[in-house]
């Protein structure tokens, strides 16, 4: 791996992307780096996205859409699986930590595109993380997806609330409602990026002049069948949507997955509700609808209702193919009421000149006043009103369109403003500590209950009032040097297990950077020692102790129902001014 | 100048009827100054006896479909053909004439009755249009089933592909035309609208406004007279069914002038039989109607009885677990022509409640007998009513209790006399429709290279 690092100045971010993503326009994810991206409107960051090895191709094809000038900010590297797909623990093997050694070295700072990402917990680096929102927050008993793990999702976040700087989300609602009422991080550690208003088409590099012009891309983009499909359902739809007259249907555009929270079998209802109108409206979904094999909630509503011909989908549409669909749509809807941020469709939708109908929902409402939501919103639970609704905003397609052109005109925002806060954030974070290790000035630093000092210390039992039992042969925890601080000795005050003073333990110390072993023994005549090592790191500095042996306390003591292997315990460290440089052990 | 008409099913009545209109219309038209010479293609095995009417000048051959194999093609018809990949269809289909007959490889233009073709859709080989009666299953998908693979959905699937690769589309409504847009996904420039020239039946038979007056009046007493009808009705109903001779019923109500009104209707999922029989039972239990149901149409006697068929029998143990719907609703089949005729005659009024469908006739045969219709609203029927000025009542076929309201309207239409009905029929339309299909065959043949 190799970074396209040039000149000291330049913000060097590292951006996880976990999980495999096959096309680079099935999540909304993408959406958001684009316009991320888009703000960006200088050198003076790097962006590295992290992805896993089956994301590569998919993130190659996404930047090639971005702008030549900007895909020079934009670099694409293969993380290991350890660190991209298995985000909900820390369990890196010893290629990974070396990668991830590595990898902090080259990089100012993390900006991780969601909270849970546990994998990083042990990276060096300070983090920044959005958290566009919590479903289960907005609805705790509703649904219950086999695929997604709450609790694996919400352990992850928490513990990840422990190494996390910032935290940046897309409204005041999810700050309050998610962040703060359901993680318990404070106020202080989360900003408020809110959406900015942008032009699809400016946006896609490529001009459309017209609804014939965009029709006649979608054609030729489906020509070359890019779009997933069962082979049943090819057969069917393929060659047909090749030929399909997109300018001169009225359709309503869906750009949406099909998660169970994203309310998608309302437009299936709805569907069903135009079609005993007559009206010859069809419907069109980004979501993959599957007919025959093991149809999720949204495919299943559709076939049941026998609108596979009526509800058509088109996934993985690159940028400027999803822009010709805006552009041909006689109107779009946004089905989900509860969103992180006041939806992209939006702005996606009016800008190409069809108007878009939201669910109501809280966040929708925190960027509309009150006068303008009649325009926007609907009732998420009435598909019949969302029929009428529909039919309504075809009829009088010129007149709203305008109106919701002027609402999202006044957005205050604009892309430039938002990439600049959110690097300028990233830069800010990049020169202070990393979030949840404390900062090595001289004093003492208790490592037992309630103490701060490293919250992503690993290898350790539950801390005890005392201080915390070694649960692995390799426990550490790290510290901040400021650059600028000098040389100093820590000394760690580390305990033996008090019942085996028959025999003698042995152990060692390194420090990262430091490539000496400091060794120690206690056990036959004292039951703890105190190393004291000299210092001299800057940043991030990982402090392992290495046990040995470890030992039960009911192998000496038949009484005990503590069955805990333990090594070494660590009471606290004092961070002192350097005294002789012979205070080491011999290595 | 040699134009093929194609019928790939083994179709009998009005769209069979259609066929010799085309035919027959085709035949007599001049191309050029030149006779276009016409083939009428039925299936393999198809009863040719129920061909009446058609043109001495037209051909009828026997075809069946054939999977598309350009090497079996070329060999067979000695063309050199490149088996080109003219679609990205797993299959395609081409129409085989049998006994040696060239008027499908001969033909200039291909006229298709409908696109529905079963083993792939059609082999472009020569510039062809298709006739798109309708496209009931974009509104009603059950009359194919809920399996989204099946056959018939396939095949209907390829219909739309063999729409979108044809010359031109032909429909006789507005709104089939705007199915042709946007369910079978055809460009609007394609849609090619004939007016109704489907000729109804009873044409020269034309009522006087005495006999309305004489029906109006006879009806209008039997409700005054608050009969005692269960004596005809309850258990001599059930009986007679039993005896499988609904019919005799029929008879014996238009001969003790028992007031009732027709229901013509046939056995498949569009014609609403669930929420028509919501609504006849409110009707009779709830409003108190009056008036009785005959119902008649192809196979309906089907659903006096258990069936292996799981929508005849949903419909039939409705019937049957209703007693309103046991005494008040007669079963009668199909009608001869001309028995259909004195019920349709003779009823206070015809009930047309359909979901979907291109429209149909019977309310135009029933104004010319001077009978009135309630007709369910949907937009080819109301094209029709339009196009023909037919005085009728509307429902919304979706709502049973609209329907139920308006059954007992209609009763106290009829109850006041107001039975009579007209309907406007122009001779032109048979004439305008033959110019506008020569336009279409003579755009189409332009592209047989």
């Amino acid at each position: 791996m190799t970074l396209d690092v040039q000149g000291t100045d330049r913000l060097r971010v590292a951006c996880l992307i976990p999980g495999r993503l096959t096309s680079a326009f099935a999540e909304g994810l993408f959406q958001y780096l684009t316009l991320l991206v888009h703000g960006l409107t200088d050198n003076t960051v790097q962006l590295s996205l992290v992805v896993s090895d089956d994301s590569m191709s998919a993130f190659h094809q996404w930047r090639n859409y971005l702008p030549i000038t900007q895909q020079a900010n934009v670099i694409i590297i293969t993380g290991p699986n350890d660190i991209t797909i298995d985000i909900y623990e820390d369990n890196i093997g010893a290629s990974g930590k070396i990668w991830l050694q590595n990898f902090d070295a080259k990089i100012d700072v993390w900006l991780l595109i969601r909270p849970d990402i546990a994998s990083l917990l042990s990276t060096d680096k300070p983090i920044v993380s959005i958290f566009a929102d919590f479903v289960f927050a907005a609805y705790p008993t509703l649904f219950t997806d086999p695929n997604y793990s709450v609790e694996q999702a919400y352990r992850a976040t928490t513990r990840m609330a422990g190494v996390t700087t910032m935290y940046i989300c897309f409204s005041d609602y999810v700050k309050k409602n998610h962040i703060i009422k359901f993680f318990d991080i404070e106020e202080s550690r989360i900003k408020v990026v809110p959406h900015a208003p942008f032009n699809y088409e400016q946006l896609t590099g490529k001009v459309i002049h017209n609804k014939f012009d965009a029709a006649r891309k979608i054609r030729e983009y489906l020509k070359n069948g890019e779009s997933w499909r069962e082979l049943d359902q090819s057969q069917q739809l393929t060659e047909f949507l090749q030929l399909y007259p997109f300018e001169e249907v009225e359709f309503a555009f869906i750009s949406t997955r099909a998660r169970p929270h994203k309310n998608a079998s309302l437009i299936v209802k709805a569907a069903a509700e135009i079609r005993k109108t007559y009206r010859n409206m069809i419907f069109i979904v980004t979501a993959p609808v599957r007919w025959v094999k093991s149809p999720d909630y949204f495919s299943q509503a559709i076939v049941d209702a026998g609108l596979q011909r009526i509800i058509l989908s088109v996934t993985d549409l690159p940028i400027d193919i999803h822009a010709a669909f805006y552009k041909c749509a006689a109107v779009t809807v946004h089905p989900s009421p509860f969103e992180g941020g006041f939806p992209f469709t939006a702005f996606e939708s009016v800008s190409s000149g069809t108007p878009i109908l939201i669910a109501d929902g809280p966040v929708a409402r925190e960027f509309l006043v009150e006068e303008d939501r009649p325009d926007f919103l609907f009732d998420p639970l009435s598909h019949r009103e969302l029929a009428k609704r529909i039919i309504s905003a075809v009829d009088n397609r010129p007149n709203l369109v305008e109106r919701q052109r002027d609402v999202l005109g006044r957005f205050p925002r604009t892309l430039y403003q938002n990439s600049t806060d959110i690097f300028a954030l990233c830069r800010q974070v990049a020169d202070g500590k990393p979030f949840g290790i404390s900062k090595a000035d001289l004093g003492l630093y208790d490592f037992g209950l309630g103490s701060a000092i490293d919250k992503g210390a690993k290898g350790w039992w539950p801390a005890e009032p005392w201080g915390r039992w070694a649960s692995e042969n390799h426990a550490s925890l790290r510290l901040w040097f400021p650059s600028e601080g000098a040389a100093v000795t820590l000394q760690l005050e580390l305990r033996c297990p008090p019942w085996a003073k028959s025999r003698s333990f042995t152990g060692h110390i390194t420090i990262e950077g430091d490539g000496r072993v400091y060794q120690f023994e206690c056990g036959t005549s004292v039951n703890h020692v105190t190393v004291s090592i000299d210092c001299a790191q800057s940043g991030t500095v990982e402090i392992s102790i290495h046990s040995h042996e470890l030992a039960r306390p009911s192998e000496n003591d038949p009484n005990s129902s503590d069955q805990r292997a333990l090594g070494f315990g660590l009471e606290r460290i004092r961070v002192c001014e350097q005294l002789r440089s012979d205070t080491a052990l011999n290595s | 100048m040699r134009c093929a008409v194609i019928m790939p099913h083994h179709w009998a009545g009005g769209m069979l009827n259609f066929g010799i209109l085309l035919c027959n219309a085709m035949a007599s038209m001049k191309i050029s100054s030149e006779s276009v010479k016409v083939s009428f293609c039925v299936p393999e095995g198809y009863d040719v006896s129920r061909i009446v009417n058609l043109s001495d000048k037209v051909n009828l051959v026997l075809f069946r479909q054939v999977q598309w194999d350009a090497e079996e093609y070329n060999y067979k018809t000695f063309a050199s053909l490149k088996p080109e990949p003219y679609s990205v269809s797993t299959y395609m289909t081409y129409p085989e004439a049998l006994n040696n007959a060239l008027d499908i490889i001969l033909a200039d233009v291909w006229i298709l009755m409908t696109g529905l073709f079963s083993k792939g859709p059609i082999m472009p080989l020569k510039p062809y249009i298709v006739y798109a009666p309708d496209f009931i299953q974009r509104v009603v998908p059950e009359i194919y089933g809920p399996d989204p693979v099946s056959p018939s959905w396939v095949m209907d699937a390829w219909q739309s592909i063999a729409m979108q690769r044809s010359q031109g589309i032909f429909v006789t409504s507005k709104q089939t035309g705007r199915d042709a847009i946007s369910y079978a996904g055809v460009s609007a420039s394609k849609i090619h609208l004939l007016p109704m020239a489907n000729v109804p039946f009873f044409k020269s038979k034309v009522i006087d406004s005495d006999y309305i007056r004489l029906k109006s009046e006879r009806i209008k007493k039997s409700l005054s007279q608050r009969m005692d009808l269960t004596s005809m009705s309850g258990e001599k109903i059930k009986e007679l069914s039993e005896n499988n001779d609904q019919k005799n019923l029929m008879r014996n109500l238009i001969k003790q002038k028992v007031p009732f009104f027709l229901w013509v209707t046939n056995i498949t999922q569009h014609k609403n039989h669930e929420r028509a029989l919501e609504a006849l039972e409110r009707y009779y239990r709830d409003e108190g109607g009056r008036v009785k149901c005959v119902m008649c149409g192809p196979n309906t006697q089907w659903f006096n009885k258990e069936s292996i068929y799981p929508y005849v029998n949903t419909v039939y143990k409705k019937i049957s677990e209703s007693e309103q719907l046991r005494k008040n609703l007669i079963i009668v089949g199909e009608l001869e022509i001309s028995e259909y005729q004195i019920a349709l005659q003779d009823a206070a009024f015809l009930w047309h409640n359909v979901l979907y469908d291109n429209g149909t006739f019977s309310v135009i045969e029933a104004a010319r007998l001077g009978t009135r219709s309630l007709v369910s609203k949907y937009p080819q029927m109301m094209e029709i009513v339009e196009n023909f000025e037919i005085n009728c009542e509307t429902f919304d076929p979706w709502d049973p209790i609209d329907a139920s309201n308006s059954l007992k309207r209609m009763e106290h239409l009829v109850a006041n006399g107001e039975v009579g009905a007209s309907a406007k029929i122009s001779d032109e339309e048979l004439s305008i429709f033959s110019e506008r299909l020569q336009l279409l065959i003579e755009m189409a043949a332009m592209n047989n290279k």
